[in-house]
């Protein structure tokens, strides 16, 4: 390698001078000349063999003083001449030079080097036969010669001087600038120059080198700025940074290496080795930067991360340990969130903001907002889930969501509880530390296990009433003259909050500048040292529990999720009473309420009592009044929302009361401001309302109740939606029945009598299968529909209140419940999808629902019918049981089916619908066959 | 808004019936001796108001209207541990009368004397309602009083009332033994003509059948005893409309049930299991589950109407009110096993109507507020049978007898109804002809259309979805 000096990185070298590397003819320019030692031939001291080993000291161990023994009598005479001329001529002697002849051959082949021809420019390498081994230059020249005249002189490309590039090419692969490359934020690393090339090397495959390594350089490049400029924005989100400082650590590793290996670092196949690797770490790197450019919260990084992870898990495996490693720590701050959004950790979650952190919402927001909730879509934490992470499974993620609303839930109620803030009550937050892997999996259980320990002694401290915080709490605050000790603060959570303030500045900093195990990591990934070469011990279980970070917290997840539950449940179903809600619920909108579907009837269809309608120069008296829906002398139809006010006034509130201890209950207000409202419909709807007559008529009215918080953990709009649904098909029926009850008594209790054969007695007849008809569907309806699994629900949260009343006698909290506030809700929802199946309300029976409503609407034109009473009763008699044939038919078909075709399908179900079908089979009238059925 | 219903009790046997009714009533409401709520009684969820209003003093008092030409009973009563609950402006009683001695038409002749008191009692109580729902007779149709006067306040209410329910219990004399008073076959004659006319629900009580049940499922004997299972099956069967649920919450709900054609409204009961402080001996071990119940119910000597069904007898309606810890489906599927087992026959011409309505029982009739729990399930089952015709036949029968030889004859001809003539006997008796025709015509296929008696009856005379022999 030439180091000499150039003034210009451009400057040709002079390709005639023989290369300073080649041994010279003439070596007599050197400083010094060629040592000779003035030893002729004729010299009896030239030595007998050769120079050295002559001047060489005898062994002084063996050598003794003494005759030589090889070295002629000095008596002889021995007479030096210059050539053979003075021999007597013709005679044959030997010729005693021919020896020395031969040592000065021998002369010639040791040379004397010295750095002296080094340095001469003029020194000129003996050339090579061959033109691939006569260097670079000679290819440059035969590159030159051959392209030159052709097409312009650079078609071959402009030789940039080795140093210079090779300089470059580092700085450019280190992400510098130099002299034949800048940066261009948009483009990134720019060549100045598209036809330098390196010597020795044709144009391409100089590019090729330099594309290379561009694209390194501008990945490196990129990746800085990433680094540095997310320290610099505000809405960046702990992840982004922790991914900032991974990015940067593995970029110094980078550095390093390449800055370590430069020196052994010659050509440019060495260093375009020396960056293979690093371009490896850049390529995902740079990926997972790029995953993550949209993403906003610490678990959309995350989730970003282990999908780019998981995608150059397969190609790389020598770089997965790195990998997972960032992931690691792009993880942390979104673990860390989430623990903190657990409980696990002290301080504010950010994570709670995005989703949605607590039980239920606002029914009237949803409602003003337009969303219409599905009635199949639940509010379980699926968007939630989704946001939550990738890396989080489902059942994990049910498990945090649901921990984090209890949570949150038992925070609203109780903002002093211990198990809402566990430290300042002496409960010491678990820190994982780095080592705290799989590996160790019994350390991290024995952490949880104290834990535990610790938060259910607090729990119960709570429980006993000590609201005192802990003696270090109290220690801290003892004596200061601080605001914690003003008298204002002598709230318990206001100190809580002081006390947290403080413990966090308290809080040593993190131990920064040392080489972490990233760095190790990355340095043994990128010289290809073994994990046992590196230090660090990663099999493939940590890999891939590196990948998994719920896995560590596991065990504390499940213990904070048992004492959450049970706090949470205990909060629900005794302070705040879920069970009034919840039997009020089955009162009022499944019309378990004897006395209000009374009330009810009354008001909407009773034709003797006194209309609410607004009529002119009547005045209302102060009695009962009702909508009289279906009378003769109601005009119009729906009701104005007067009339439905002054109508339905009180029967609620007189329902729900008649069913309490009139000293204990409060008569101002019903729970959740359960009050009639209208429901909202579509315009086609509204239209068919407005027909009196139809089965539809009341299809506007609907209960209203506003669950409040935190009750709305269990009654959810969504379970509103429900329960609304059911009352309206209840409604519908309760309406029919009360048709055919009317029909009743106009015809049979008219003691008026009748004789059999006349058109009254074909009319009761109709009028006995229709009310039968009815009967057993409502007797269905309420008794298998809702009544069955309503009262299993009962049962599951009788057997809940007596489970946690044996876990408190036992002074265990979460042994015998593992239920929490998602899972009493999924047994309400599950109760009330079990109901509107039995109702036929699913719409896999939505057949089975259509037949039933042409066969009630029969019901209903057969009363409205002014001929009912004629000949025409056997006619709308026939088309009722025609009806009520294609009924029947349908409901034998589907109960076989949902026998035969799927054996997971709920049997009680498929048993109701059977008693369903019987029933109606057997309760139909003999009357079909008998009459000609009109289509 | 109450539907309710006014109580009249005529005669010894309904006064009697009707203490023991109103007394069974506040133990299961909770209400003391004196109408007071007793304080435990906080749990709600019944409707007293339907058989009690609630005095200016809070005190409940049963919407009852007590009648008796003579006063023994009344006073009796009054003087029982109950007797306070009573509003004493709704009893009426001769005070120095001697009863109507056994004579239907003397009961019927003090009523009419009587008239205006009665009314304005039952429009004082009428007035006193928001929503009168209907009426509920306790008589006996054997004796005098209860016969007579029934029957006249039976026609009273029908002409005044006209929109309004008219039910009645009506104890039926044993007719099948040596009758206790000679001309019970008239005077149940001429009341049955009242109950087939002016009511819409009569439920038959029949005292042979009562003894019967007493004896041999009780072992007991005694007045106060049948008093007892009738205000027992009285109280099953206002449970409904006691304790509402989303059906047979009202009168009209429960009648509409059972009686599909105006005149067919003759009801049978049976209940069990039959226990109670007073038929201790009762206490038999039972296996209570909701199939057990509705089997029992369907048996003969459960029932408290002692017909002799014949072949073609067959059910044209069935109602059973299960009381207790049922779970709905297994009553539904009790149903259906009866009905698969076809235990029942049922009316070729109409539905099989069986119907089942679910009540809560009183939580005050068990531990810790009595001593012995009650049964886990009970059931009461009222059926409209065709059999019953066949009890009318037997009183026909026995008003045959009598009247052939124009037997006791001369103590009605006394009285008012009878001064112009005999004709009431026989428009009584016809009544009775039409009531027996018009059963037999319900068992045949072509009821409702009126084809000719001649015509076999389809199937046998019973609906062929059942092939029971014995209608029940």
């Amino acid at each position: 390698m030439d180091f000499q000096r150039h003034d210009s990185p451009f400057q040709p070298p002079n390709l005639d001078i023989p290369s300073t590397l080649v041994v010279a003819d003439e070596c007599d320019h050197g400083l010094f000349a060629p040592l000779e030692f003035d030893l002729k031939p004729d010299n009896p001291y030239t030595p007998a063999r050769y120079l050295e080993a002559d001047l060489q000291l005898p062994d002084l161990d063996t050598f003794e003083f003494g005759l030589l023994e090889d070295v002629e009598a000095l008596n002889d005479t021995i007479t030096s001449s210059d050539d053979g001329s003075c021999l007597p001529v013709g005679e044959h002697t030997e010729d005693v030079w021919a020896f020395a002849r031969g040592h000065e051959t021998l002369l010639d082949r040791p040379e004397f080097r010295t750095w002296e021809t080094f340095l001469d420019e003029a020194h000129g390498e003996p050339c090579s036969a061959f033109v691939s081994e006569a260097g670079p230059k000679s290819f440059d020249i035969l590159l030159r010669s051959a392209t030159l005249g052709r097409r312009g002189n650079y078609i071959h490309g402009r030789i940039a001087r080795a140093d210079v590039l090779f300089r470059s090419l580092l700085d450019l692969g280190c992400g510098r600038q130099s002299v034949l490359f800048f940066w261009d934020e948009e483009k990134g690393f720019v060549q100045l120059d598209q036809d330098v090339r390196a010597t020795g090397l044709s144009l391409e495959a100089s590019q090729s080198v330099i594309a290379e390594m561009l694209h390194t350089g501008t990945m490196m490049r990129r990746l800085q700025t990433f680094s540095d400029n997310t320290y610099l924005t505000e809405t960046t989100s702990p992840a982004h940074i922790a991914l900032a400082k991974s990015v940067a650590v593995v970029l110094d590793v980078l550095e390093a290496h390449v800055r370590m290996s430069i020196a052994s670092t010659r050509s440019l196949l060495q260093l375009q080795d020396l960056f293979s690797r690093p371009k490896q770490v850049l390529l995902s790197m740079k990926a997972i930067v790029a995953a993550v450019e949209d993403a906003t919260s610490n678990e959309q990084v995350s989730s970003a991360v282990l999908e780019q992870v998981q995608i150059s898990q397969s190609d790389r495996s020598w770089l997965h340990p790195v990998l997972s490693a960032v992931f690691a720590r792009a993880s942390k701050p979104g673990m860390d969130d989430i623990c903190r959004w657990i409980g696990l950790l002290p301080g504010p979650a950010t994570v709670g903001r995005r989703l949605k952190s607590s039980y239920g919402y606002d029914p009237a927001g949803l409602e003003a907002s337009g969303a219409n909730v599905s009635l199949m879509a639940s509010v379980a934490p699926s968007d939630d889930l989704q946001q939550l992470s990738e890396f989080v499974s489902e059942a994990d993620g049910t498990v945090i969501i649901e921990i984090a609303r209890s949570l949150r839930l038992i925070e609203e109620q109780c903002p002093d509880h211990h198990i809402v803030l566990p430290q300042v009550w002496n409960v010491e937050a678990v820190e994982l530390s780095a080592d705290d892997t799989l590996a160790n999996i019994q350390r991290i259980i024995e952490k949880a296990e104290l834990y535990t320990a610790q938060l259910m002694r607090a729990i119960k401290d709570y429980s006993c009433g000590k609201r005192r915080p802990s003696p270090d709490y109290a220690r801290i605050t003892k004596g200061s003259s601080t605001t914690e000790n003003l008298a204002w603060a002598c709230n318990d959570a206001q100190q809580l909050n002081f006390l947290h303030t403080g413990a966090r500045f308290l809080r040593s900093p993190e131990a920064l500048g040392l080489p972490d195990e990233l760095y190790n990591l990355t340095l043994c990934a990128v010289q290809s040292l073994t994990a046992s070469e590196s230090g660090t011990v990663d099999d493939a279980r940590s890999l891939r529990l590196r990948l998994d970070p719920i896995g560590i917290i596991k065990p504390l997840l499940s213990s904070q999720a048992r004492l959450v539950n049970a706090v949470s449940l205990r909060l629900l179903l005794r302070p705040n009473h879920l069970r009034k809600h919840l039997d009020l619920q089955h009162s009022f909108q499944l019309i378990g309420n004897g006395t209000f579907l009374s009330r009810l009837r009354t008001a909407l269809f009773d034709p003797d009592i006194e209309t609410a309608e607004r009529q002119s120069g009547v005045l209302r008296s102060s009695g009962t009044l009702g909508l009289r829906l279906g009378a003769p002398a109601r005009r119009s139809w729906p009701p104005a929302s007067s009339e439905l006010r002054l109508s339905l006034m009180g029967i609620l509130s007189d329902s729900y009361h008649s069913h309490r201890d009139p000293s204990m209950m409060d008569m101002s207000t019903l729970p959740g401001d359960l009050s009639f409202a209208i429901r909202s419909l579509p315009d086609e709807e509204i239209e068919q309302i407005s027909d009196p007559q139809s089965l539809v008529a009341l299809d506007f009215l609907r209960l209203q109740y506003n669950a409040p918080n935190p009750v709305n953990a269990v009654i959810t709009p969504v379970a509103l939606q429900k329960y609304d649904n059911i009352f309206q098909c209840l409604l519908r029926l309760i309406r029919v029945h009360y048709v055919t009850t009317q029909m009743y008594m106009q015809g049979v209790l008219d003691r008026a009598g009748g004789k059999p054969g006349q058109p009254r007695m074909l009319h009761l007849g109709a009028v006995q299968a229709m009310h039968v008809f009815v009967s057993v569907l409502m007797s269905y309806c309420f008794d298998l529909g809702v009544a069955a699994p309503w009262r299993k629900f009962t049962a599951s949260l009788d057997r809940l209140h007596t489970e946690l009343a044996l876990e408190d006698a036992d002074d265990q909290l979460g042994t015998r419940v593992v239920l929490g506030l998602d899972g009493l809700r999924l047994l309400h929802e599950n109760t009330l999808d079990d109901i509107r199946g039995r109702l036929l309300l699913r719409r896999r029976d939505l057949h089975l629902r259509e037949a039933i409503d042409a066969v009630l609407t029969e019901v209903l034109e057969f009363y409205y019918s002014p001929n009912a009473g004629s000949n025409q009763a056997p006619i709308l008699h026939g088309k009722f049981e025609k009806k009520l044939s294609t009924l029947c038919t349908l409901l034998h078909e589907s109960a076989r089916k949902q026998g035969s075709k799927n054996a997971g399908i709920n049997m009680e179900d498929r048993e109701a619908l059977s008693i369903l079908s019987e029933q109606l089979n057997v309760g139909r009238s003999a009357f079909c066959g008998e009459h000609d059925i009109p289509d | 808004m109450p539907r309710e219903i006014i109580t009249l009790q005529a005669g010894q046997c309904g006064n009697s019936v009707g203490a023991q009714f109103w007394q069974q009533l506040c133990q299961e409401h909770g209400i003391d001796q004196s109408g007071n709520l007793l304080d435990h009684a906080v749990e709600g969820g019944d409707r007293k108001d339907v058989f009690f209003y609630q005095s200016d003093d809070t005190r409940y008092v049963p919407r009852a209207i007590l009648l008796d030409l003579e006063p023994r009973v009344i006073e009796r009563i009054q003087n029982s541990a109950y007797g306070n609950i009573y509003n004493p402006e709704n009893i009426y009683t001769l005070k120095e009368g001697t009863g109507a001695g056994n004579n239907w038409a003397a009961g019927y002749a003090r009523g009419t004397e009587i008239e205006e008191a009665l009314i304005d009692m039952i429009n004082r109580e009428a007035d006193g309602s928001d929503s009168l729902e209907g009426f509920m007779l306790l008589h006996s149709i054997a004796g005098g009083t209860g016969s007579g006067l029934g029957s006249f306040m039976l026609e009273q209410l029908n002409d005044r009332f006209p929109k309004k329910i008219i039910q009645t219990y009506s104890v039926f004399p044993d007719l099948q033994t040596a009758p206790d008073i000679v001309v019970q076959p008239y005077n149940a004659l001429l009341s049955l003509r009242r109950l087939t006319e002016n009511a819409d629900s009569v439920v038959v009580l029949d005292n042979a059948a009562l003894a019967r049940i007493a004896a041999d499922t009780l072992h007991v004997h005694g007045d106060e005893q049948t008093n007892q299972l009738i205000s027992t099956v009285m109280s099953a069967s206002t449970a409904t409309l006691r304790y509402p649920g989303y059906m047979h919450n009202d009168l009209v709900g429960l009648v509409a049930s059972l009686i599909p054609t105006p005149r067919c409204h003759f009801l049978q009961a049976s209940y069990t299991p039959f226990t109670g402080e007073s038929v201790d001996t009762a206490k038999t071990v039972r296996k209570t589950t909701v199939l057990d119940v509705m089997r029992r119910l369907l048996q003969p000597k459960n029932q408290m109407v002692s017909t002799k069904p014949t072949k073609t007898s067959c059910y044209i309606s069935i109602l059973n009110i299960i009381m207790g810890e049922a779970d709905p489906t297994d009553v539904h599927k009790s149903l259906l096993r009866i009905r698969e087992r076809q235990l029942a026959n049922f009316i070729p011409w109409g539905p099989a109507s069986i119907q089942v309505a679910l009540t809560r029982t009183s939580p005050y009739m068990q531990p810790p507020y009595t001593t012995r729990p009650p049964p886990r399930v009970s059931g009461l089952m009222l059926a409209n049978h065709t059999g019953i015709a066949t009890l009318f036949k037997r009183l026909v029968g026995q008003y045959d007898r009598l009247r052939k030889r124009n037997a006791f004859l001369e103590q009605y001809k006394r009285e008012a109804p009878f001064r112009d003539g005999l004709g009431e006997f026989d428009e009584a008796r016809e009544s009775a002809m039409g009531l027996i025709q018009e059963y037999e015509e319900a068992e045949r296929s072509d009821y409702l259309t009126g084809g000719s008696a001649e015509e076999a009856p389809a199937n046998g005379g019973a609906d062929g979805r059942a092939d029971g022999v014995t209608g029940r």
